[in-house]
């Protein structure tokens, strides 16, 4: 030991500056482990056989089959006002389906980081906020087929039905744009979860109490409303139902365009929740 | 470059305790580093820290001559491999495909698959999916992505932990192989002192985060210095004769035997003088050779997993 420890300090004195330039220089030419390009491929590579897809495309399909379901008593009152209804009745949908349909999603995307114990290799290869990001990115594609298929599906359904009223293509993006959004929020605080859990269950059952919480806050006063994040689907639904002029034999409905400045604030809000998942995984050492 | 690895009191403290302490790591170019230590010593720890995957309290670590920071860390262990703890894998795809994600991630072509599975000797069980793997096999495919790239260091952390002994002995001679087929670095952490004997070129045992011992093995083996037992007629008054002239001579409390710390001639030749002068019978003189194990004990003062 005291051999070595001799040896170190002279080789500390021996050591001159213009030998350290040449290895640093050395260092510097090193490429880096992964470019963005090839962590998307190995992403893309990780999902082979799992079927993801298959999640948002099984909720998608359960929610349309149950709108469709809901227009077989339309009469011709319904059928002008058809696609305000769709555009309603989803956003209320969404906000039980969706926090589910993206836990399952970021779970299984997770999941097998988790199981396979691969943090601590992934890690030696690149860095891990990237990781944080590509991962999510990869969520972040359901949702966007997600919601792109529902809102496809929704006028696709109202032809299919003979909606009479026309199609509003500034509200359905809108309805699109809203939906992913808040979606998106919500997922990167079940990718956040789901990676820092060893066990799924803990961001799943997020996933479903959020779900219930998001419609049952409809009900809430509008103070409390805005406060939960999963309540979101409904107050940015670009439809809503005129409660004064509602009566038991008609529903009076119209269309609401996005509050420009609440959804600003939201996507700030959003991008600060997603700054505080990172934060949070990154301080977590594998 | 003399060392490949070199840390300068290289820390880590949870709260108030000390995991690392101070470690002055040296590891030689083209050995085999045996990293020995009895559980929870700080092996792991120190290799998750030249890793960058725990970050050091205090003190620097320096691989391949250039200091590890995060903003070079990457660069650095893209010449690195390494199996930390449980092997990592993706159950639902077959070895090949794990060994494909990894070869993406460090930008290399696949085409080195088929000679590192060759190396570990997989290439019967490369399709199959790793979840249907047993652990040695998972071991191995761990170990085969981390010899992906050829790198020039590998870091591996317990490789034969829950392997068969079939299993330890080819996982042995396969790291036994590496520094001479492929030119690597292998720095191999065990709790096991017979594993790191029989691997191992230079050795470090560590304890309570504290580096005990650092050399070849061979100096390793040095330490263990041949002593002599002595049995005498009335070993106590021996004891006593013997100190007086200032012999190393020390007993047993609980067997009251004799030991002479030499094995020197002219010590032991005085010895028997001295007890035939003083008429003291000599009943047995026993040459005997501290084991590893023994040296093990002395250094860490925990018993050693054999």
């Amino acid at each position: 030991m005291r051999d070595i420890m001799s040896e170190k300090e002279e080789k500390k004195s021996v050591m001159r500056p213009a030998a350290q330039r040449r290895e640093t220089q050395g260092q510097d030419a090193w490429k880096p482990a992964a470019s963005r390009q090839h962590l998307f491929l190995a992403e893309q590579r990780k999902l082979r056989t799992r079927y993801v897809w298959l999640v948002p495309v099984g909720f998608l399909a359960l929610l349309l089959l149950w709108t469709l379901a809901s227009v077989r008593n339309f009469d011709d009152m319904d059928l002008a006002t058809g696609y305000q209804y769709f555009l309603y009745s989803m956003s209320t949908m969404n906000s039980i389906f969706m926090p589910v349909m993206l836990s399952v999603v970021a779970s299984h995307l997770c999941d097998m980081e988790i199981k396979g114990n691969t943090l601590k290799l992934l890690y030696t290869l690149e860095r891990p906020g990237r990781f944080y990001d590509i991962k999510y990115l990869f969520e972040l594609k359901y949702l966007i087929i997600f919601s792109a298929g529902e809102t496809l599906g929704l006028i696709l359904l109202g032809k299919a039905a003979g909606f009479t009223e026309p199609i509003r293509p500034d509200m359905f993006a809108e309805h699109f744009i809203a939906m992913t959004a808040v979606g998106a929020v919500i997922l990167s605080i079940q990718h956040m979860l789901s990676l820092v859990s060893d066990n799924q269950i803990l961001p799943l059952i997020v996933g479903i109490a959020g779900g219930f919480l998001g419609l049952f806050s409809m009900f809430f006063p509008a103070e409390v409303n805005r406060l939960i994040l999963w309540g979101y689907f409904g107050i940015f639904s670009v439809a809503g139902v005129d409660w004064q002029r509602t009566t038991d034999e008609t529903i009076y409905m119209s269309y609401q365009p996005l509050p420009a400045g609440s959804f600003i604030g939201f996507l700030i809000a959003g991008a600060l929740i997603y700054l505080i998942g990172k934060w949070i995984f990154l301080r977590k050492e594998v | 470059m003399e060392h490949i690895i070199t840390t300068d009191s290289l820390t880590k403290r949870y709260g108030k305790k000390y995991v690392v302490k101070n470690l002055d790591l040296f590891v030689p170019t083209g050995s085999i580093y045996g990293f020995l230590g009895p559980n929870g010593a700080g092996k792991s720890t120190t290799m998750k820290m030249l890793l960058g995957l725990a970050k050091p309290t205090g003190g620097e670590i320096r691989i391949f001559g250039a200091q590890l920071e995060e903003k070079n860390r990457l660069k650095i262990l893209k010449h690195t491999g390494s199996l930390i703890e449980s092997p990592a894998h993706y159950g639902h795809l077959s070895g090949r495909e794990n060994l494909q994600i990894i070869c993406t991630l460090k930008g290399i072509p696949e085409t080195e698959i088929d000679s590192v599975l060759k190396t570990v000797r997989m290439e019967n069980q490369q399709d199959k999916k790793v979840k249907n793997y047993s652990l040695g096999m998972k071991q191995r495919l761990g170990l085969a992505a981390a010899l992906l790239g050829r790198p020039r260091l590998l870091l591996l952390d317990e490789p034969t932990n829950g392997l068969d002994p079939a299993g330890i002995q080819e996982m042995r001679e396969l790291i036994c192989s590496l520094p001479e087929r492929f030119g690597m670095t292998v720095l191999v952490s065990s709790h096991l002192l017979s594993e790191i004997d029989q691997m191992a070129t230079h050795v470090g045992i560590i304890n309570q985060g504290e580096l005990l011992f650092q050399d070849s093995l061979a100096s390793l083996h040095q330490h263990s210095r041949t002593r002599i037992r002595i049995r005498t007629t009335d070993d106590g008054r021996a004891y006593r004769i013997l100190t007086r002239a200032e012999l190393p001579v020390r007993q047993n409390t609980e067997s009251g035997e004799l030991l002479l710390d030499s094995a020197e001639d002219a010590k032991v030749l005085r010895c028997g003088r001295i007890l035939s002068d003083y008429d003291i019978g000599l009943l047995r003189l026993e040459e005997q050779q501290m084991s590893l194990e023994d040296i093990f004990l002395k250094l860490t003062g925990k018993k050693v997993s054999l």
